[in-house]
């Protein structure tokens, strides 16, 4: 299931890196988890450096459960970030005592996954076992128009530029999963804020994908 | 070139998209004022809005996922 260096090397593209088979991007493709722990903070240094870490584990994951499951089997990894993430924090012995602390960054996290797995794919359409695995549920439903995370992503920087609670909001709500009350609670505003950052955040972005911003 | 401010721009868009027909035309007349950049701004949003359907409306990891913090690490977890 694992890309032969040959493959990721001849795959090309501007994140290709030398040797060895797909190594997750050490450098965060996105802002790192955000300011509810103090920047340079032991803490904050060492969740950064769980983000390869975080990859790396949900690959072995994947790779027993492809081992055992009938080929062609796609893979919902819902369950999978989580037993991930179990297993990281359990080896690591991070102590997320501060429950937002770990909404955030754990949401921060899904999305570094979703946004390395989307160039990954790009990068090599034919993808073995690895494109196999749905790391989406819109990317896995024939005929709906997936998300294109990437875009998404760019947007969502874009966003967190010009107001970074509304960009915040969005994290926790579509990557995290989290309600509008549990995302109240993590960023510590009224569940009404964070209906009216959901809507304006809707707005922005759907705009933004769609070509139509400024 | 400065745009509209977005925080001025989304309050806005905010109270702008509870009204309907005539009485959002008035509301957005008595906000924006001669700002044309700042409408055009605002009617943007709602339409995007309006046309919106339920984009982001399922999180990315599907409806079943929800994170759950893992409690305290003690050593004789599993």
């Amino acid at each position: 299931m694992a890309m032969t260096a040959v493959a990721a090397a001849r795959a090309g593209g501007k994140d290709s890196r030398p040797g060895g088979p797909i190594m997750p991007d050490p450098t965060p493709s996105v802002t790192p988890p955000t300011p509810s722990m103090p920047p340079g903070s032991d803490k904050a240094r060492e969740l950064n450096e769980m983000m390869p870490l975080v990859i790396n584990e949900l690959k072995e994951v994947a790779a027993r459960y492809l081992r055992r499951e009938r080929p062609g089997h796609t893979l919902q990894a819902t369950a999978l970030v989580d037993m991930a993430w179990e297993r990281l924090v359990q080896q690591r012995n991070v102590d997320f005592s501060d429950r937002n602390q770990f909404f955030a960054v754990a949401s921060n996290i899904i999305r570094r996954i979703l946004v390395d797995h989307a160039k990954h794919k790009n990068r090599d359409k034919r993808g073995g076992g690895w494109a196999r695995l749905s790391l989406s549920a819109a990317d896995s439903v024939p005929g709906e128009d997936p998300i294109d995370v990437l875009a998404l992503d760019d947007a969502l920087e874009k966003l967190r530029k010009l107001s970074e609670r509304t960009a915040r909001v969005v994290e926790l709500r579509f990557f995290g999963g989290l309600t509008v009350d549990q995302a109240a609670g993590v960023l510590g505003v009224s569940a009404r804020t964070v209906a009216d950052e959901w809507v304006t955040a809707r707005a922005w972005l759907y705009r933004e994908l769609r070509g139509g911003g400024e | 070139m400065p745009g509209p401010s977005f925080h001025r721009a989304t309050e806005i868009f905010l109270a702008a998209r509870r009204y309907r027909g005539h009485q959002r035309v008035i509301y957005l007349a008595e906000t924006c004022g001669s700002d044309a950049a700042l409408r055009a701004e605002v009617e943007s949003l709602l339409a995007s809005d309006a046309d919106s359907g339920e984009f982001l409306d399922e999180p990315a990891l599907g409806e079943d996922f929800r994170l759950s913090p893992p409690p305290p690490t003690d050593g004789n977890r599993r």
